[in-house]
């Protein structure tokens, strides 16, 4: 899977689970940019993308993330793993 | 040396000129130097506590960073949280831990921790040396080589009493900043409002209450209008002398050139208990969400609402036992915790619940406040009381509806009018509601004509001179 798909697939991740449709994602997205992605939304955000890609990810990966573009590089270096 | 003590205010009206003249290399080692003699004043002993502190979190932050093996990197990070727990629980729960040394007889435990001293500002150094490491550990920040920087961080005296609990990558940016500790006329300004009011929130309003909160303490009376005035007293009082404090600190580390995170936005205008603390005390819930919530949550992710309730459960008992090792302490955080469990499972069902209804709706909007504000003063009735069974006695004495307009004696005009103004004060800081913050506003200086902001600093600081209560105590939170 490459960069686009990987984001394509995580935007409708988002608009999924935080019940928007209108929600664009770019690598410098960051929580603060997004209604409704708080701590709790977060949590629900991993579980679905772990679920839908199938990987694991450690809270070490997960605390290291800054941003979107941090996020895709992450379910990619997973996937190729 | 407390915040609002003379000699400070003399020491810090000569320390505060001199940063401008230390050159750039020396400044952390000079903020570093005022650090530990601030330190000194409550204890020489403790300060070695607070050296040893610093050493082992800038070690073990090195370590980490330069471990090229992960499995070195988490046993070092396994080992300094825990040790650093380790002193926290110590020390901050040593009468819990001398009785269960009694129970396990073990009488050299017991008689070590019995009558132990609780080290100032323990709990918020520590929680600055956690987040440290664990920014390091989780690669949100590279180990700083600098020695000073480290232990300055830690030691940095105007967050040491209450906080603000500011984080690393922000406190290092600021210091190594081109303009650190230069001398910044917007920014000494800015310090100068914050400083009056921090000090007219704590002198002029909460101390004010304080005396009322205290009067109706000591006249024991079942009378259920008194009871509800000592809940909604300290409520108010609580806010406004703990943002009273962070003003001051945050106002005191600007003059600096170090600027705080804010702990206060207008908790009591919150819809609901999850925006209650999202503006109340913000640098220790933050912190707990990024430390200790997000960790926990993540771990139990896959149980669902369970996992999601057992998280904030955690979160909150320890948000409660952070306070003490008073009983007290773990019903106010099991209150909150249920509180927040209930909001967050069901406030999205709410939500679309009061969508499709505009005029409920509307409704929602005046009640919400009320309800969450009342919530809000239920939990602290245990958290200022200073047993459970007590806390009881006063919700008991408000159930009963023994309503008398008879005030006793001993509460006198001189302590109800300024309390009660104050209390409106306090009201309108936390909410807004009355358009009354502008006073506050109106101090700290947001004013465009240089003139008015300096004519509202005078204003502001005769204000406090006359009306400053002069009965008030120490800061609430200086004992957490």
């Amino acid at each position: 899977m490459d960069r686009n798909q990987i984001h394509d697939k995580l935007t409708a991740i988002f608009r999924d689970v935080l019940d928007d449709d209108s929600i664009v994602l770019n690598d410098s997205t960051t929580a603060d940019d997004v209604d409704g992605w708080d701590s709790l939304s977060h949590v629900n955000l991993l579980v679905a993308v772990e679920k839908r890609f199938a990987i694991r990810m450690s809270t070490r990966e997960v605390k290291s993330m800054r941003n979107v573009g941090d996020f895709i590089a992450l379910i990619s270096q997973k996937l190729a793993q | 040396m407390n915040f609002t003590s003379l000699p400070f205010l003399l020491a810090l009206a000569v320390a505060i000129p001199i940063t401008y003249f230390i050159p750039a290399k020396f400044k952390c080692v000079y903020l570093l130097a005022l650090s530990y003699l601030f330190y000194f004043t409550w204890s020489v002993g403790y300060s070695l506590l607070l050296a040893a502190t610093s050493l082992t979190t800038y070690s073990a932050a090195l370590i980490i960073s330069n471990a090229k093996s992960d499995s070195v990197k988490k046993w070092v990070v396994a080992g300094a949280i825990s040790a650093l727990l380790a002193v926290l629980v110590f020390f901050k729960y040593s009468e819990a831990l001398a009785a269960i040394g009694k129970a396990l007889t073990a009488p050299g435990l017991s008689s070590v921790l019995t009558g132990l001293v609780i080290p100032i500002g323990i709990s918020y150094y520590l929680f600055k040396s956690i987040s440290y490491v664990l920014d390091v550990y989780w690669g949100n920040l590279e180990a700083s080589r600098d020695v000073v920087a480290v232990s300055l961080y830690i030691a940095f005296f105007p967050q040491i009493l209450s906080g603000p609990i500011q984080r690393s990558p922000e406190f290092f940016k600021q210091i190594s900043s081109g303009n650190f500790g230069r001398l910044d006329p917007p920014a000494f300004e800015r310090a100068i409002g914050l400083l009056l009011l921090g000090f007219f929130e704590k002198l002029v309003v909460a101390d004010h209450i304080g005396a009322l909160v205290h009067a109706v303490d000591a006249a024991q009376s079942t009378n259920a209008y008194l009871l509800l005035i000592g809940v909604y007293g300290y409520t108010l009082q609580l806010f406004a002398d703990f943002s009273g404090i962070t003003h001051i600190a945050i106002g005191i580390g600007l003059f600096f050139g170090i600027e705080g995170p804010p702990n206060f936005n207008r908790p009591f205008r919150a819809n609901n208990i999850q925006e209650y603390w999202r503006g109340w005390h913000m640098s220790l819930t933050t912190w707990l969400t990024d430390y200790l919530f997000m960790p926990l949550r993540l771990a139990m992710r896959n149980m669902g609402n369970y996992g999601l309730a057992l998280s904030i459960m955690i979160n909150m008992i320890l948000i409660g036992i952070w306070h003490g090792d008073n009983w007290t302490f773990l019903v106010f955080g099991v209150i909150h915790g249920v509180f927040m469990i209930c909001s967050a499972l069901t406030l999205k069902p709410r939500n679309t619940f009061f969508k499709s209804r505009p005029t409920l709706s509307r409704l929602r909007k005046v009640y919400a406040p009320i309800v969450t504000f009342h919530m809000v003063c239920l939990a602290l009735i245990f958290f200022r009381a200073p047993t459970v069974s007590s806390a009881v006695e006063v919700i008991r004495g408000i159930a009963h509806h023994q309503f008398s307009t008879k005030i006793p004696p001993s509460i006198g005009h001189d302590v109800l009018i300024p309390a009660l103004v104050a209390a409106v004060i306090a009201f309108d800081l936390g909410t807004g509601y009355l358009g009354l913050n502008r006073l506050g506003t109106l101090i700290a200086g947001t004013s465009n004509s240089s003139n008015r902001r300096w004519i509202s600093y005078g204003t502001a600081l005769l204000i406090i001179l006359l009306l400053a209560s002069t009965g008030g105590g120490e800061f609430i939170y200086a004992k957490f």
